[in-house]
């Protein structure tokens, strides 16, 4: 009976203390007691308690230096309220990835969905959406350096000048004005339409064409909204078909604006995905591209030329911007067949034109990011982190 | 809407305040009056022989029960931190006064069935339940059917089933109770109890209110630069009450009916690294059940039949004050009525059949008024059962059974379970069993309903599982020793997981993805010792191991391919260890959580990618205090007396060390 007690005890030792190095003497009292339950209980006892002091390793601090290094930062949203979003860098030369480099540097996360970035003046802009802030951080150091508290449910950053910059917002109703020089609010633009029905207008992307800024109105919505950025007013709208997800400005300054049409029961809509193109400086819709009803096409984005556009309708596809055609074939075919998965994010590199894609795997682990050459074949693949969402590119 | 929500809360609210007086003034004239007559009525409790011998519709089955010394300590606690102290599920808890869910023997929230007298308390909408919202003080027993021995209950359960009984004392005559608990936090808890009756009537009135701001102190290192910090909008309030009558007629009758109201609101607090603007999120929960039932004896045959309802209120809102946006506004009600009818033979302890059948209805209707979105769902559920237990030799026992299931449009025709004991020694002191079953749950009407991304087309999670035990038993006078060891596998099929849309829409689907296989054991072990004069020590302790990994990853890049399914610790353990001197009582009650995985493919990092094993320590000490027929306690609490820095989901703030103060008032005649 006492030994069965004492194999007990031994058994919840080794399995309560799993670096135990300096716990390993108490072991030796088993056998000069054992004998005695009620000794064997006190030491039972006290191996439990001595596991409660067991307390977080401090995690070291890892130092980065970027400085003259042409790589691109993704953002790695995490999960919806589990707090993991995170920094990854790829050094484009060395082929090398680096991941979780905020909190490596910081000893802290960078915290919920991380959404996009933004470099100005050698500070990073992270927009950290559902924790309502922006971090800012040196670009090459990745230290932190000051955040921007209090916002709703930040989503980008757009820089006018040294003295301000815009933060547009999924919740708020309001595009927050910024000093990034002192990281303090200096006002905000009303976007309200008081719609009874829905909460407009929500502001995603900004895009600026002289003076104009324009916004997409996603969630639920049809808008794109024109900002005059003298005055910090909404001065104009386009309506375009429903839910504008993402755009992009070309070489010819015409706005190209990615509709996803909305969902099927939707109580907003649901209509066939568009593709719009529209003139940036008399706002009038030029062209007008549908997809069939079931498709949900995401991440429009251009090269660096601003000659082609690129986006995700499964697969992906890209066109000339002065092409009357809609692609027919895909660009990048997606082997993907299951129910889940399939290509989460897309961007291209400004110089080399080489595309960025990520694909999210099962939504839960790292993702993984693949490199095409611009004529479309697989350069090689890297794991970043949970669900990367957005690329920043670093050229030096 | 909103008026079935505040009559509900009116109804909760009315009881307990009209309760309040009625006890205050039954307690006075108790008080005066009885008083008088203590010194006349002597009554003698019969003492009651216990035979040691296992009921025979118990063999092979995996049942164990709450230690009364769990359900005593813990009484002002939650089902949520009982389960954590003295049973092998794994709780999962999002905080102090938030939500917690389950995993039993490695399986999701909704594969843990929770059934208050027989009747269901698994939410028809999302399939689990919320721990935290039970108080311990309602419930006299809580037994635990593990893996496929809960068929025998009902099936869904696939790790296994947790009962909530309450049970009448026919000893009872006139009895009040009043405990004032005052804990750390501002909160501030109070029980009552008056029960009433004589041999053939017995009244049990229970009420509760529990309320805290929550305001606990933290270091917060979420947030650059760290800080301290103290938690927000984590403020709750509780009450409730439950009702028991029961009836003894011609002694052959047995009616009972019991009705049991809730309002649970709570603000719900942000992660540690939120720095947004002001955020209003909050939930309140409304819930009234009553369960009627009747059993009728003769001879070696017993019926039962119980009818029940069950009404529930969920109402979530979250909104950003500053630009007056609201996300989310959304309400929902469940109804379910159960109805279960029950047949069974009993010849001593030697041969048990059992036959019943169960049809139930259930009804959702959810509405979001900001999003304009929801759904109004019904569905039909019938289950029938023939079980059958036959005493083999005098050391081998065996049980066989069968359930057919209907529900929405769906047979599933063949759930079987067999299994087998066998005792190793003719002294009964080493026990084995062995069981096998087929066990499958249904999809939650969330998964098949909820727009968007609800899939009608769903296939009920199909699981088989095994299980094998080694149970060892050496009562002694002054002594006593139990150890059960339990070695599980399962391994279930079509597991239902939401995921983003393959398509590439914004919103999440529900689709039949994952194979999981689960194993692990199971050990428990009790030991009891009286020792020099009025010393007592009571010892309860579990340890689980739970492998439960996803074998069925679709692509190669896909790394989650037998890794352990998030946030399952392979380890965890609980030890509760009583010590009692006269009237004085020391508890202490210890879990260990192990490291859990926050991603699936497991990824090994220092940047909190997983959580780290975490061990809590809680002491309560008691005295009692005797005078005639009124009884009195005082206790004191310390929680986390270590004060253990640990998260339990990632990045939401726990409490250090904290005190309670309890005080309880008894008179009983």
């Amino acid at each position: 009976m006492t030994s069965k007690i004492s194999t007990i005890s031994k058994f919840l030792f080794i399995f309560s203390t799993p670096k135990g190095k300096e716990k390993e003497s108490p072991s030796y009292n088993f056998h000069m007691n054992f004998r005695n339950p009620l000794l064997n209980l006190i030491l039972l006892l006290s191996i439990f308690l001595s596991t409660s002091s067991c307390q977080k390793d401090p995690v070291e601090t890892v130092f980065f230096n970027f400085e003259n290094t042409s790589g691109v930062f993704i953002t790695n949203e995490g999960n919806f309220m589990y707090g993991n979003a995170s920094l990854s860098f790829y050094d484009i030369e060395k082929k090398r990835i680096y991941n979780h480099i905020f909190y490596a540097r910081n000893s802290a996360p960078l915290g919920d969905v991380a959404q996009s970035m933004e470099i100005h003046n050698g500070q990073a802009f992270i927009v950290v959406n559902n924790s309502g802030k922006v971090y800012v951080a040196d670009a090459n150091s990745i230290e932190f350096s000051a955040s921007i508290t209090g916002l709703s449910s930040p989503r980008y950053i757009h820089f006018l000048n040294d003295q301000k910059a815009y933060i547009s917002d999924l919740y708020a109703k309001a595009i927050t004005i910024i000093n990034p020089s002192t990281y303090e609010k200096t006002g905000s633009i009303d976007v309200n339409n008081n719609n009874p029905d829905f909460y407009q207008h929500s502001t995603e992307q900004m895009i600026q064409y002289e003076n104009l800024v324009f916004t997409n109105c996603w969630s639920f919505d049809n808008q794109i909204l024109v900002i005059d950025s003298n005055t910090d007013q909404v001065i104009d709208s386009i309506e375009v078909p429903a839910q504008p997800n993402s755009m992009v400005m070309d070489k010819n300054n015409k706005l190209w604006v990615l509709c996803d049409g909305g969902y099927p029961e939707s109580p907003y809509v649901h209509e066939r995905p568009a593709l719009v193109k529209i003139d940036a400086q008399n706002l009038e819709i030029e062209k007008l591209f549908r997809f069939k009803l079931e498709e949900n096409p995401s991440a429009l984005c251009i090269n660096g030329s601003q000659d082609t556009i690129y986006f995700i309708n499964r697969h992906v596809f890209r066109m000339d911007v002065e092409e009357a055609q809609f692609p027919e074939t895909p660009f990048i075919e997606s082997s993907f067949t299951g129910v889940y998965g399939g290509f989460y994010s897309l961007s291209v590199h400004p110089t080399s034109s080489q595309v960025y894609l990520a694909d999210a795997i099962d939504y839960q682990q790292n993702g993984i990011i693949y490199r095409y050459h611009p004529q479309g074949h697989l350069l090689d693949s890297f794991k970043a982190g949970v669900n990367p969402g957005s690329f920043y590119f670093k050229i030096e | 809407m909103e008026s079935h929500i505040n009559s509900i809360r009116l109804f909760v609210k009315s009881f307990v305040a009209l309760y309040g007086i009625a006890f205050t003034m039954v307690t006075f004239l108790c008080s005066n009056q009885i008083s008088a007559q203590i010194t006349k009525d002597t009554f003698q409790l019969k003492m009651v022989e216990v035979k040691a011998q296992k009921p025979i519709e118990e063999v092979a089955l995996s049942k164990s029960r709450v230690d009364t010394m769990a359900l005593q300590t813990l009484s002002s606690k939650s089902l949520a931190s009982l389960m954590t102290a003295s049973t092998p599920v794994f709780i999962k808890s999002y905080g102090r006064g938030s939500s917690a869910t389950a995993s039993f023997r490695g399986t999701a929230a909704s594969h843990t069935q929770v059934n208050w007298n027989g009747m269901s308390l698994n939410s028809p909408m999302r399939g689990d339940v919320d721990f935290s919202q039970f108080p311990v003080y309602f419930i006299d027993r809580v037994e635990l059917l593990h893996g496929g021995s809960s068929l025998s209950d009902g099936s869904g359960a696939l790790g296994g089933s947790i009962s909530l009984e309450n049970k009448a004392d026919w000893s009872n005559r006139i009895s009040v109770k009043y405990i004032q608990h005052i804990e750390s936090f501002s909160t501030y808890k109070e029980f009552a109890e008056l029960a009433l009756g004589n041999s053939n009537f017995q009244s049990k009135t229970r009420i509760f209110h529990d309320q805290s701001e929550n305001d606990f102190p933290f270091y917060n290192y979420g947030v650059l630069p760290y800080q301290d910090d103290v938690q927000k909008n984590a403020d709750y309030e509780k009450y409730g009450f439950l009702q028991e009558f029961y009836g003894r007629i011609k002694k052959n009758h047995l009616l009972s009916l019991k009705i049991w109201g809730h309002h649970n609101f709570r603000n719900l607090p942000q992660l540690m690294s939120f720095q947004g603007d002001n955020r209003i999120e909050s939930q309140e929960d409304d819930q009234l059940r009553a369960i009627g039932a009747w059993k009728y004896f003769n001879g070696n045959s017993n019926w039962e039949f119980t009818s029940g309802i069950n009404y529930t209120e969920l109402h979530y809102f979250r909104s950003s004050t500053e630009s007056g946006f609201e996300n989310f506004n959304s309400k929902s009600k469940e109804k379910s009525s159960f109805n279960h009818l029950e047949y069974r033979y009993k010849k001593e302890e030697s041969f048990h059949f059992k036959t019943s059948l169960d049809a139930n209805i259930h009804q959702v209707d959810i509405y979001d008024s900001t999003n304009k979105t929801g759904y109004k769902e019904e569905r039909f559920e019938l289950s029938y059962l023939a079980q059958l237990n036959i005493q083999i030799s005098d050391r081998a026992a065996a049980y066989a059974l069968l359930r057919s299931e209907f529900y929405d449009d769906t047979f599933v025709i063949l759930i079987p379970s067999l299994g087998l004991e066998y005792a190793l020694d003719e002294k009964d002191t080493w026990t084995t069993k062995f069981n096998v079953s087929r066990n499958y749950h249904k999809p939650n009407l969330n998964d098949l309903y909820w727009i968007p991304g609800g899939n009608p087309d769903l296939l009920p999670e199909d699981g088989y599982t095994g299980e094998l035990a080694l149970v060892y038993s050496k009562p002694k006078p002054n002594w006593s020793f139990e150890s059960k060891l339990n070695f599980y596998a399962s391994l279930i099929d079509n597991w239902i997981v939401w995921h983003p849309s393959s398509s590439g829409a914004f919103y999440w689907e529900a689709d039949n993805i994952k194979k999981v296989f689960a194993r692990g054991i199971e050990w428990n072990i009790k030991y009891n010792l009286d020792f020099f004069k009025n010393w007592k020590l009571k010892t309860v302790a579990n340890y689980a191991f739970t492998a439960t990994t996803n074998v069925d990853a679709m692509e190669s890049v896909d790394e989650s391919r037998g890794k352990q399914l998030i946030y399952i610790p392979r380890h965890t353990a609980n030890l509760m260890i009583g010590l009692s001197y006269k009237s004085w009582e020391l508890n202490i009650d210890n879990s260990i959580i192990g490291k859990r995985y926050t991603t699936s493919s497991n990824i090994e990092s220092d940047y909190e990618s997983n959580l780290s094993a975490y061990a809590i320590t809680n002491l309560n000490l008691e005295k009692d205090f005797t005078w005639k027929k009124l009884n009195a306690k005082l206790g004191l609490r310390v929680e986390n007396l270590f004060d253990t820095d640990y998260m339990s989901v990632l990045w939401r703030a726990m409490p250090g060390r904290y005190y309670s103060v309890n005080l309880q008032i008894g008179w009983r005649k």
